[in-house]
């Protein structure tokens, strides 16, 4: 709804009459051409379809309900999922850039990691474990996002892109 | 790069919401459902030909390279 209600200004003497859902479906059908585009945008978007939420929603009723010291445990745990991310960031600026083949492995290797901490966390009770577990996660989620929007900016645009 | 940034924002408040809705049942059922799917996800990821080939891509187009 938000989107529908956005109208571009004129700047300058430049003046487009795209709608911004025209400009999205633009993008989206850029993207569809190009299958390393398409698969890199599905691995992210589900990626974070699958992982925001139970993080952002499920973490704090967890530490509500199950650990010790409800409010303290979950601002303890959501720090070391900050400092993961920006051990992973640093990691990921800082640690050479993996062979083709070593890529994907890792970030198939990190996904699964992804999936099975959050089927773990369904069972944990202490403290110190989600600690651990979301350090991990976060250092995870920062290597990844790093390395994954880095390639993606490097890639070269699709050929009818660049005809056109 | 706009797209990648846009499915990003665009799915927290969907994911959010679905997270959400679920918890109300049981939070045992959030994470579970969570993880196995991100589970299934790196498992279509590892058998999907394009994935595979997705690093050399990427790779070989990176002008840094």
């Amino acid at each position: 709804m938000t989107l529908w209600q956005i109208r571009q200004q004129e700047i300058g003497n430049n003046r487009t009459n795209d709608h911004i859902l025209k400009s999205i479906n633009e993008g989206l059908q850029f993207v569809l051409q190009d299958s390393s585009l398409k698969v890199s945008l599905i691995l992210i978007s589900a990626a974070n379809l699958f992982f925001v939420g139970p993080l952002y929603v499920g973490i704090p009723v967890l530490a509500q309900l199950r650990l010790a010291g409800a409010v303290a445990a979950f601002g303890l745990i959501m720090s070391a999922y900050g400092g993961g991310n920006l051990l992973g960031i640093l990691s990921a600026g800082n640690l050479p850039k993996p062979k083709a083949s070593l890529l994907i492995r890792l970030i198939v290797g990190l996904f699964a990691l992804f999936g099975l901490m959050l089927t773990t966390f369904a069972f944990v009770t202490s403290t110190w474990m989600a600690f651990g577990m979301l350090l991990v996660l976060g250092a995870g989620n920062g290597y990844l996002a790093i390395t994954l929007i880095t390639l993606i900016s490097n890639a070269p645009l699709p050929i009818k892109s660049v005809e056109l | 790069m706009s797209m990648v940034l846009f499915a990003n924002v665009g799915l927290v408040p969907v994911s959010q919401a679905l997270s959400g809705i679920i918890i109300k049942f049981s939070l045992q059922y959030l994470f579970i459902g969570a993880g196995v799917l991100m589970i299934l996800l790196a498992g279509w990821a590892a058998l999907n030909r394009e994935t595979r080939s997705l690093g050399s891509s990427l790779l070989n187009a990176s002008p840094a390279d």
